[in-house]
């Protein structure tokens, strides 16, 4: 399943999302070069923020990923404000909502610890270096760990590039 | 080049790249000279390539496939 963030960026600002990049293409976006084929947000859990992130998505077809039955997610704004997470496939590529970044916290928090770049024109909210290799360290998993060797030596590089 | 520069050529290894971790730290440098919406579409790139490669591959397995008796 090929991945198109452009699309799926441009889905998300036009619908007015309310949103934070977080996982893997974070990861990238702030000098990672891991690669990862799907794209994580963190969004305000907000029934009005949630009836945009429905707008959003829906054009896309979404399914439940990893589920046999094929299952569409609820696109029901009160009924999405309450999930933990989302973890689906669209037209667009796998695209997950994450509510809660442990250890950072919800939306607020997450937002706080973010950064903003422009891309394709657009000002888009990233999770910013340290927050991405605190969640990483958290989460524990094996590959997480060697995403925490990718964001530390990134860290560098980028301070290294900054000395006269 | 140079006789010297053809002998450190010849000396050159992945660890004059890589760091302790093995990470390639010339991917990352290059990465980070990008814009972030560079960076975008250097990701997308990349998984373009990967779905062309699995496409490939899933060509050259049914191919396969049928030349089974």
């Amino acid at each position: 399943m090929q991945l198109k963030l452009r699309e799926l960026l441009d889905a998300l600002h036009t619908a007015r999302v309310e949103f934070v990049i977080v996982g893997g293409v974070a990861a990238w976006l702030n000098g990672s070069s891991l690669a990862t084929n799907d794209l994580d947000v963190c969004c305000r859990m907000t029934e009005e923020n949630m009836a945009r992130f429905i707008e959003a998505i829906r054009p896309l077809n979404p399914k439940v990923r990893g589920d046999p039955r094929n299952l569409i997610p609820p696109l029901n704004a009160k009924l999405l404000a309450t999930i933990n997470m989302l973890i689906m496939v669209t037209s667009l590529g796998h695209f997950d909502l994450v509510p809660e970044l442990p250890p950072i916290g919800r939306y607020d928090e997450v937002l706080k610890h973010s950064v903003e770049m422009e891309v394709e024109g657009r000002m888009t909210r990233v999770l910013d270096i340290d927050a991405l290799i605190a969640v990483k360290k958290a989460v524990g998993r094996p590959k997480d760990a060697m995403g925490v060797m990718y964001l530390e030596r990134a860290k560098k590089q980028r301070e290294a590039s900054k000395q006269p | 080049m140079t006789d010297v520069e053809l002998q450190q050529l010849r000396d050159r290894t992945y660890a004059d790249v890589q760091d302790e971790n093995g990470i390639d730290v010339t991917q990352i440098d290059e990465l980070l000279a990008m814009t972030p919406t560079e960076r975008l579409r250097a990701l997308e790139e990349f998984n373009e390539t990967l779905d062309a490669l699995d496409k490939a591959r899933e060509k050259f397995d049914a191919a396969q496939t049928t030349r089974t008796p």
